[in-house]
């Protein structure tokens, strides 16, 4: 045994070589950390925004020092990758101390952010400290979209901020949720995104429902896209990737008679603003409060409960050979209907009509359909 | 490899960066840089069990020969590969910026 040159590694291969070591381990390597639910927009399909001014919620967010004693904990339980999002995590004006902290304790972060609060000074904390990559959200490219989508004319900060993180090298993911409001901008915002800054841009028809109230006469899901014009979104874009072919080419059957099927309670966690740690940020139901114990005793607490969690009963899901291919999942079904394994009835549409139109399945050649934005 | 270690003698101890993390995750021992131009951040540097007990020893203090000491004291190699490898080991710590020569600005 030598001490050799220390070979380079990515996150990925290091996970794979973990997870080698002991396949079963239960540890709480990838996390997601709401850091606030407060937000500077008000986006008509966001499912936790508060007001950015809410006094309330502020109130009882973690503050730094608490926020510094959690990632101690989760260094020292294993956490390696941590995803920081909301609301939006620029509002909180300690944002850089909580930053800084879950650096230089070896947290590998990612960032969710809607761009607009990226000043100067944050771009270049940003670039001193570079997260592994900064998600954006664009909801638009023209002021009117923009604004219908966010209730702000924000869009030229957005695309400040973008350009002040690429100008400083970092590594910079543009995406946005589909609505009612920019469907038909799409194909201009990919375009926009692959003119000005280079970069491929990615895009979710999925609308949550409300996880946080607070926000009187905000309902989601009366923007979201109806599953057949998904489906022709998806024809447009698909262009450029393939990627819904391949992954329609694969096997999507469900692998086994588990609740959660994506790491919940072996390698993954969430944490809210409020310090209360769950599975995943989509099921509040089971939880532990990280004010009132440790992370690691949290963890324990709950890891192997949610891990081995069986299906109690049978739905349609179990007999769906393109299960797994669907975003249905306990979060979904929670915040849908209040249960761990109920089928989502939007998610579950659009997934048999990618089906049709992506997988080996596929009987109709490309068609663009009434309501496809027209092709850039 | 270009030997900064080499160059500087036996004699010379190496003071550790502190932009650079050191974890123990499961059962792999990490290197992590977190600041800029500290090399890829999304490169993970491993080390194995005499890696990282030469990097727990690496003070300011301890001299390549103190290290390669404490090597032969704990490992089952001889004083000549000891040496040899831990030679390479600060080489390569100090080509990536994870370490510099101890009273080096």
């Amino acid at each position: 045994m030598t001490a050799a040159a220390p070979p380079v590694i990515g996150y990925e291969a290091l996970v794979r070589r973990i997870q080698r070591g002991d396949p079963r381990a239960r540890i709480p390597l990838q996390g997601s950390f709401e850091l606030t639910y407060r937000c500077n927009l008000a986006c008509t399909h966001c499912w936790v925004n508060l007001p950015a001014a809410d006094r309330a919620a502020r109130a009882r967010e973690l503050d730094a020092g608490e926020i510094a004693r959690i990632t101690d904990e989760i260094v020292e339980a294993g956490g390696l990758w941590l995803l920081l999002t909301g609301g939006e995590v620029f509002v909180r004006p300690d944002f850089g101390e909580i930053y800084r902290h879950m650096k230089r304790r070896g947290l590998l972060l990612m960032v969710y952010t809607n761009g607009t609060m990226i000043t100067e000074r944050i771009a270049d904390l940003l670039a001193d400290y570079p997260p592994v990559r900064i998600e954006i959200s664009l909801y638009g490219v023209t002021r009117g979209t923009y604004r219908a989508v966010t209730g702000h004319d924000a869009l030229e900060r957005c695309l400040r901020g973008i350009r002040r993180l690429l100008d400083r090298g970092l590594k910079v993911k543009l995406k946005s949720v589909v609505t009612t409001a920019n469907y038909d901008e799409f194909v201009a915002i990919r375009d926009h995104v692959r003119r000005e800054f280079g970069l491929g841009f990615s895009y979710d028809p999925n609308i949550n429902f409300r996880k946080v109230e607070g926000r009187s006469g905000m309902h989601p899901a009366t923007v979201r896209v109806p599953p057949e014009k998904i489906v022709a979104l998806d024809r447009v874009m698909e262009e450029d990737t393939g990627e819904l072919r391949d992954f329609y080419g694969r096997d999507q059957r469900l692998p086994g008679d588990y609740v959660f099927n994506c790491g919940a309670g072996l390698n993954t966690y969430h944490v809210d603003p409020y310090g209360v740690m769950s599975s995943c940020m989509m099921v509040p139901s089971i939880t532990y409060d990280l004010r009132r114990g440790s992370f690691r005793e949290g963890w324990e607490s709950f890891a192997q409960r949610v891990f081995e969690l069986r299906r109690t009963r049978t739905t349609r899901c179990q007999s769906c050979d393109i299960a797994a291919a669907c975003d249905t999942c306990p979060g979904w079904s929670t915040l849908e209907h209040g249960t761990l394994e109920d089928p989502v009835d939007y998610m579950c549409e659009i997934n048999h009509r990618r089906a049709e139109a992506f997988g080996p399945r596929a009987l109709i050649p490309t068609i663009a359909m009434k309501g496809a934005p027209a092709h850039g | 490899m270009t030997s900064g270690a080499s160059r500087a003698g036996r004699d010379r101890a190496y003071v550790r960066d502190p932009d650079f993390v050191f974890r123990r995750i499961a059962d792999e021992v990490v290197l992590l840089p977190v600041r800029r131009n500290m090399g890829d951040l999304e490169s993970i540097y491993t080390l194995n069990d005499v890696g990282a007990r030469v990097w727990e020893l690496i003070d300011g203090h301890r001299t390549l020969a103190d290290l390669r000491d404490a090597v032969v004291a704990e490992f089952d190699v001889t004083p000549e590969r000891a040496e040899a490898d831990v030679e390479v080991f600060l080489a390569r710590l100090l080509d990536i910026g994870a370490l510099r020569a101890a009273g080096a600005p």
